[in-house]
């Protein structure tokens, strides 16, 4: 998704985009304290991670993670439709889709905290990629297709949390900031030069083609988790009885900073995500050669969070995340209000780059803040995959909602009630969400 | 343990969807293939025949009915029962005439999912929807054009009579309409308010009379 640190890089806008997949930096053991916190434990077993290279192993990761992901998105659609399916069986299969990506956010969270290997819960992700690759690609019958659609689902929501989690282990809480900045720089690059192959592999080969080369670009995927592999979290003995483990992970889901910022998450991509949907509709309608334009307004944004990212993570580091937030949540009614104005392609193209500003502040700080409220306990993905729920709530009831608006009273009421609904979560994020930062000197390091 | 609960819940979500698979074609309710005179693509098979048609003549398939022909009008009544939307099921005879046979009908493409090409080739994207009305004629087609990866599609209808056919099944449909009513075409909606591109009386086939004064459905040249 543009601008979002989502790895669906076609429109992460779109509802089929609301698959929170949480951009894990790439391990900082190079810089910022090393941390010296029993949990999460160094990896185990063999040689030490060599730094540099688990850092560039994970950037790797994350690029080729978010290349897989476009052809995922809404293109399926079109795929389908080229395979002659009814228009009803097409919304079946995408709400099987996104249903399964809802349902799973929270247990994929809990899944990956239970096993204490991340790397292999994002190389067993990666391989159910290629495997609903395939069977989009060779042989697309109703239950193949729902199948791949579960899977997809199910794997987008332990892929995210594990990514993070290795970074987690890598980075230690206080270098996450600048490393989750740099894994959505690298996810976002994923995202633009897998819109652009997949989009030229689609016009010039075939729609089915754009599978075959997702299934391909899994391997480079695996290949990069080689050496994470013994990437590892020392799993906390559980002390006390059932009771107060569940207890525990109450604490951790009712954590006041959590849900506060579950709920800025849920009225951002509330905003967010039917934004390009309108815009490139609208596009399509008035201009003599869409594609390139609507290529360039999903690219353009991944760009700017490329460049932006670990800006982003650097600043929340010493700033505080707030700020961060703050800038980011208002680019977005921003950029709404300036669609509500004006159709002029050039003008929609430029005012993208607000979308890459707030993708790359909400990209970073997502996972950030998470991991500031919950890396120390057992339970951070569990917490990620709740936010992530949060996320996905927002994007699927917001898309139905904007086109509703935009068919009743016009495109134009549609980008004003999207500009209240983002100076909403702005003025959530000014009153309500505490700043996260962990201080090191009043924990003790 | 968690992860095996985890996992057979998974399995089982997967097999109850197994269960429910949707047919891939068209899912109106085709009544059996021996009740029929024509094979059931007849739905896709206008009422009104193109001008440049080419179904090839020496297959036993009988041309498309034109709707006022009164010599076939047992025949039509068949061909509408798989096609009419009208809300109870209309029965039909079983006690039907000879005409009622399975014959052969070759290799007739689908026409969801064609790529659709203006007058000088350029892409105009597939064909995803096909409407008719309540007396069972073909009335649109619904496009989908435009757009990149799937982002900002847009789905407008147009009058079934502006597409032609080509000889080789293979390639794509004409469209005779230029790019810039294409864009004017409001977006298709399935709604009562919903508005086609219909072709100029001029430039439309000859039509049939009493076709042409059949209830146009919500209509409207944009």
């Amino acid at each position: 998704m543009p601008g979002t640190a989502q790895s669906n890089p076609a429109a992460p806008h779109t509802n089929r985009e609301v698959k929170v997949v949480a951009i894990s930096p790439p391990p900082s053991i190079e810089q910022g304290p090393r941390s010296s916190e029993p949990h999460p434990a160094p990896p185990s077993g063999g040689a030490p991670l060599n730094p540099k290279h688990a850092g560039a192993a994970l950037d790797w990761f994350n690029l080729f993670v978010a290349n897989i992901q476009t052809g995922f998105g809404p293109f399926i659609a079109v795929y389908l439709a080229s395979q002659s399916w009814t228009q009803t069986s097409i919304g079946l299969a995408l709400s099987i889709g996104t249903v399964a990506a809802m349902a799973s956010q929270v247990p994929a969270g809990a899944l990956v905290d239970a096993i204490p290997n991340k790397t292999r819960v994002a190389a067993f992700s990666v391989l159910a990629f290629t495997a609903c690759a395939l069977m989009f690609a060779i042989y697309p019958i109703p239950l193949f297709v729902y199948l791949a659609e579960i899977l997809h689902g199910l794997s987008s929501c332990t892929l995210g949390p594990a990514t993070a989690a290795m970074s987690l282990v890598i980075a230690g809480r206080y270098g996450m900031g600048l490393r989750l900045g740099r894994n959505a720089r690298y996810a976002a690059i994923g995202n633009g030069v897998g819109a652009a192959l997949m989009g030229a592999c689609g016009q010039y080969v075939s729609e089915r083609a754009v599978f075959y080369l997702t299934a391909i670009l899994t391997m480079p995927a695996l290949i990069a988790l080689l050496p994470l592999r013994k990437v590892a979290v020392a799993r906390a003995t559980p002390t006390g009885d059932a009771e107060s483990l569940r207890g525990d992970t109450f604490k951790v889901l009712a954590d006041r900073r959590l849900l506060i910022f579950c709920a800025c998450a849920m009225l951002f991509t509330f905003t967010n995500a039917p934004l390009l949907m309108l815009v490139s509709g609208n596009m399509t309608a008035k201009v003599g050669n869409p594609s390139l334009l609507i290529a360039a307004c999903i690219v353009l944004p991944q760009v700017i969070v490329a460049l932006a990212s670990p800006a982003a993570g650097r600043l929340a580091d010493t700033r505080g995340r707030r700020l961060v937030l703050l800038l980011g949540f208002a680019a977005l009614p921003l950029r709404a209000f300036i669609f509500a104005t004006t159709s002029n392609p050039a003008l929609v193209i430029s005012v993208q780059a607000l979308d890459g500003i707030g993708g790359a502040a909400f990209g970073v700080m997502m996972p950030l803040i998470v991991s500031d409220v919950a890396g120390r306990t057992r339970h951070f993905n569990l917490a990620l995959g709740l936010i992530g729920f949060g996320v996905g709530i927002g994007g699927t009831l917001s898309t139905p909602a904007a086109g509703w608006l935009a068919d009743h009273f016009g495109i134009r009421s549609a980008f004003y009630a999207l500009t209240g609904v983002g100076l909403l979560a702005t003025a959530l994020v000014a009153f309500a969400m505490p700043e996260t930062k962990p201080d090191p000197k009043a924990e003790g390091q | 343990m968690n992860v095996t609960r985890i996992v057979s819940l998974m399995l089982t979500l997967m097999l109850l969807c197994a269960c429910h698979s949707h047919p891939l074609k068209v899912e109106t309710p085709a009544p059996p293939a021996a009740l029929q005179p024509e094979p059931p693509t007849s739905e896709e098979e206008p009422a009104i025949p193109p001008p440049t048609a080419t179904l090839p003549e020496s297959t036993e398939i009988p041309p498309c009915l034109p709707v006022e022909a009164p010599a076939r009008s047992p025949a039509k009544h068949h061909i509408k029962a798989p096609v009419a939307v009208s809300p109870e099921p209309q029965p039909v005879a079983p006690e039907a005439p000879t005409e009622a046979s399975v014959k052969p009908v070759g290799m007739l493409p689908s026409v969801l999912g064609k790529r659709v090409h203006g007058p000088d080739g350029e892409d105009y994207g597939r064909v995803v929807d096909v409407l008719a009305n309540v007396r069972g004629q073909v009335r649109l087609a619904v496009i989908e054009w435009g757009g990149f990866l799937g982002v900002g599609n847009r789905r407008i209808a147009v009058d079934w009579t502006l597409l032609r056919f080509p000889a080789d099944p293979q390639d794509g449909l004409i469209l005779e309409a230029s790019k810039r009513e294409l864009q004017s075409t409001p977006e298709y909606k399935d709604n009562d308010r919903a508005a086609a591109l219909m072709a100029a009386p001029a430039q439309a086939s000859p039509m049939p009379a009493a076709s042409a004064a059949a209830p146009p459905a919500a209509d409207t040249k944009k």
